[in-house]
């Protein structure tokens, strides 16, 4: 029971970045945000550690603490990646912003 | 294995990315943004309950919390980019004017301009020779592949815009011939129907819409079909032969109506575009043979434009171009902006440079005074001091033993030693001024060699030094009496420290010219070549002493117009040079 609600509500959460994507692609035809690049990188990481953070209790059914803390390192390069590029657009936008 | 601490760094980056978020958000307050700002605001949240979760909470359920999170931040993330991408489409709020890409700004903005007139030339004879004129254009410029007349007889961009790919540098200049080449076409369309300073008007209006930061674009548009075609077409037709066999300047073309076709200006740079413009201009003018009406309503239709192109128009290197008779008033006021900001920084230039000079002089004045205080503030107690001790040694305190003698001979010396130092000290000042107050007069030499003589022959005498003095008769200096007898002082003093027991020290005085020449022999150790120039910097020091005399003599000797230096051969002695105006000049 745990594993289904588990497997079906990770599977959702899959679903919906490939729906962010499909907007962020049409946004990208329209705007120009030189940082867009950087953002899709971290976000990627970020869900790649997610999904590492999932493995073990959708398919063991609890928790390794070994793939626990890599996911903690994967999810922490992502967080890096989106601090970088959130820093880089508020200081590009700073001097337009008003 | 460790878990907190990359779940407590997680956290921390967490808190960074919501904290600058928020910061964007209250500067620039737009829902998409706040949705974004939840989206982040729910990452913390996760890792605090991570925290919380391998500490305390051992029930499996616990870890549904994480997927659940993950789809509200996700949810709210397509909120956001759903919020902004509505936003762009629709044209509305300033998220659109500050993101929105300039190419396709510009392909919104001709496309605009194009339906401007294809919904009125619609009306007069149908949707189909619009039609016919745009696979015509989009023939002769395959870039407008893509667009398109919709069902709602408007040009549709859409499918242009998302072929687009990357902004590519000079693609902006292809869009506008593309473009203007279409308008250009439309407008004769439209023209055969109704009079042109209709047309005109409905120019103005449309051009009005178009946001500022893409109106440079339009420059040639408004410059040759707003400005000048009005009165080509009004010309006569003797007035337009002769235009157009005058006027063959690259990249415009006058058709036998007056009408201008100048889409091939976007293959040349922006400045030569208004040359071009300048250059017809003058051409018109003098087929008009220099109309003052002329130009009065070219003046006119220029005021008229309005005031989100004005902007790119009204420049001072622009309008300067422009004939005289036209926008006067606007050059003049231009200008004399221009001038007004040079001036401003010119003073404002003026302003920080007597600034400096005014903090370094009140900088030099506090040290003076500074050193003075403190000198004088030591010399007095030590004066007290060398009165006891003087009055001790001569036993007038009482009677003393031997060894009390020697130790008093002991701090008698170095009571002299600081009162020398002390004496040094106050002379800093004299150093450092860029310009002494000098108390000018005309003095005889052999006054002031006497004087120094008589201070230093006590020096000389204890190391058995011979000091001669040839000056000659009636010779004299105009100066700073005290100053310079202290500069001489200052170098016979050395001479003497440097000279061995048994040594010479000459002076000498002599006339040269204008000038009276003094030199300063010893028979001392001498000074090495590359010390020369150093020893008359300040604190430099070939053994005891503060190494100021030198200095001081340099600068006192410079103050007056005159020159020092020094010649010096390794063990055999140094000469020292004054050279000082003799007269009055």
């Amino acid at each position: 029971m745990f594993k289904t609600i588990l497997f079906i509500l990770t599977l959702i959460s899959l679903i919906l970045p490939i729906l962010s994507y499909k907007y962020f692609m049409q946004l990208m035809m329209l705007v120009r945000i030189r940082r867009g690049g950087i953002l899709v990188s971290g976000a990627v990481t970020l869900l790649i550690g997610y999904i590492f953070f999932m493995l073990p209790w959708i398919f063991v059914g609890e928790d390794i603490v070994e793939i626990r803390v890599f996911s903690y390192y994967v999810i922490m390069l992502g967080l890096i990646i989106l601090v970088y590029g959130v820093m880089r657009i508020y200081l590009d936008w700073r001097g337009v912003i008003k | 294995m460790n878990i907190l601490f990359p779940v407590i760094a997680n956290l921390l980056l967490s808190l960074i990315i919501l904290l600058i978020s928020i910061n964007i958000y209250t500067v620039y307050r737009r829902k998409y943004i706040l949705w974004f700002v939840f989206a982040l605001f729910l990452l913390p949240v996760l890792f605090i309950y991570a925290i919380f979760e391998s500490l305390y909470l051992k029930n499996i359920w616990g870890v549904l919390f994480y997927p659940l999170i993950i789809i509200i931040a996700e949810i709210a993330v397509i909120m956001a980019q759903k919020n902004l991408l509505s936003s762009l489409k629709a044209e509305e709020g300033e998220e659109y004017r500050l993101l929105l890409r300039e190419d396709i700004a510009l392909i919104r903005a001709f496309g605009k301009l194009a339906n401007y007139f294809i919904g009125r030339i619609s009306l007069l004879v149908g949707i189909k020779s619009v039609e016919e004129i745009l696979d015509e254009c989009i023939e002769e410029y395959p870039i407008l592949a893509g667009c398109y007349i919709g069902v709602d007889e408007k040009l549709n961009t859409e499918a242009m815009e998302a072929g687009m790919g990357e902004v590519v540098e000079g693609r902006m200049e292809e869009i506008c011939e593309a473009f203007s080449y279409l308008i250009i076409k439309l407008i004769d369309l439209y023209a055969a129907m109704v009079p042109y300073g209709e047309i005109v008007d409905d120019m103005v209006k449309a051009i009005g819409r178009i946001d500022k930061k893409i109106a440079r674009y339009f420059m040639p548009f408004i410059l040759f079909k707003i400005i000048l075609e009005p009165f080509l077409r009004e010309a006569k037709g003797d007035e337009l032969r002769a235009l157009r066999l005058s006027a063959d300047i690259k990249g415009i073309y006058i058709g036998r109506k007056g009408e201008i076709k100048y889409h091939w200006i976007y293959r040349f740079e922006e400045e030569e575009r208004e040359e071009k413009f300048v250059e017809l201009l003058r051409i018109i003018l003098a087929i008009f043979e220099n109309s003052e009406e002329i130009k009065k309503e070219i003046t006119e239709s220029f005021r008229k434009l309005p005031e989100n192109v004005k902007e790119n128009i009204y420049r001072y290197e622009f309008i300067k171009k422009l004939p005289k008779g036209i926008l006067d008033e606007e050059k003049i006021v231009l200008m004399s902006k221009e001038r007004l900001i040079e001036e401003l920084i010119d003073r404002q230039k003026k302003l920080e440079e007597a600034y400096e000079r005014l903090a370094e002089a009140k900088l030099d004045k506090m040290k003076s005074s500074f050193i003075d205080i403190i000198a004088h503030e030591i010399k007095t107690p030590l004066t007290a001091i060398k009165t006891y001790v003087d009055l001790m040694r001569k036993e007038k305190l009482g009677k003393l033993t031997k060894l009390q003698k020697e130790k008093l001979e002991k701090v008698a010396k170095n009571i002299e030693k600081m009162t020398k130092l002390i004496d040094d000290m106050l002379q800093i000042p004299t150093i450092d001024a860029k310009e002494l107050e000098l108390r000018k007069e005309l003095f005889e030499v052999k006054d002031i060699m006497e004087k120094i003589i008589d201070d230093t022959k006590e020096m000389a005498r204890e190391k058995k030094q011979k000091i001669s003095v040839d000056v000659e008769p009636a010779l004299t200096v105009f100066g700073d009496k005290n100053l310079i007898e202290k500069a001489i002082k200052n170098i016979v003093t050395n001479a003497i420290k440097y000279t061995p027991e048994k040594g010479k020290i000459s002076i000498k005085a002599m006339r040269e010219g204008n000038y009276a020449h003094i030199q300063i022999s010893d028979t001392g150790k001498g000074i090495e070549k590359s010390e020369l120039e150093k020893i008359f910097e300040p604190f430099y020091s070939r053994g005891g002493g503060a190494g100021l005399g030198l200095a001081i003599a340099k600068n006192v000797v410079e103050s007056h117009g005159g020159k020092i230096w020094a010649e010096s051969v390794v063990g055999k002695g140094s000469t020292f040079h004054i050279v000082l105006r003799r007269k009055r000049e």
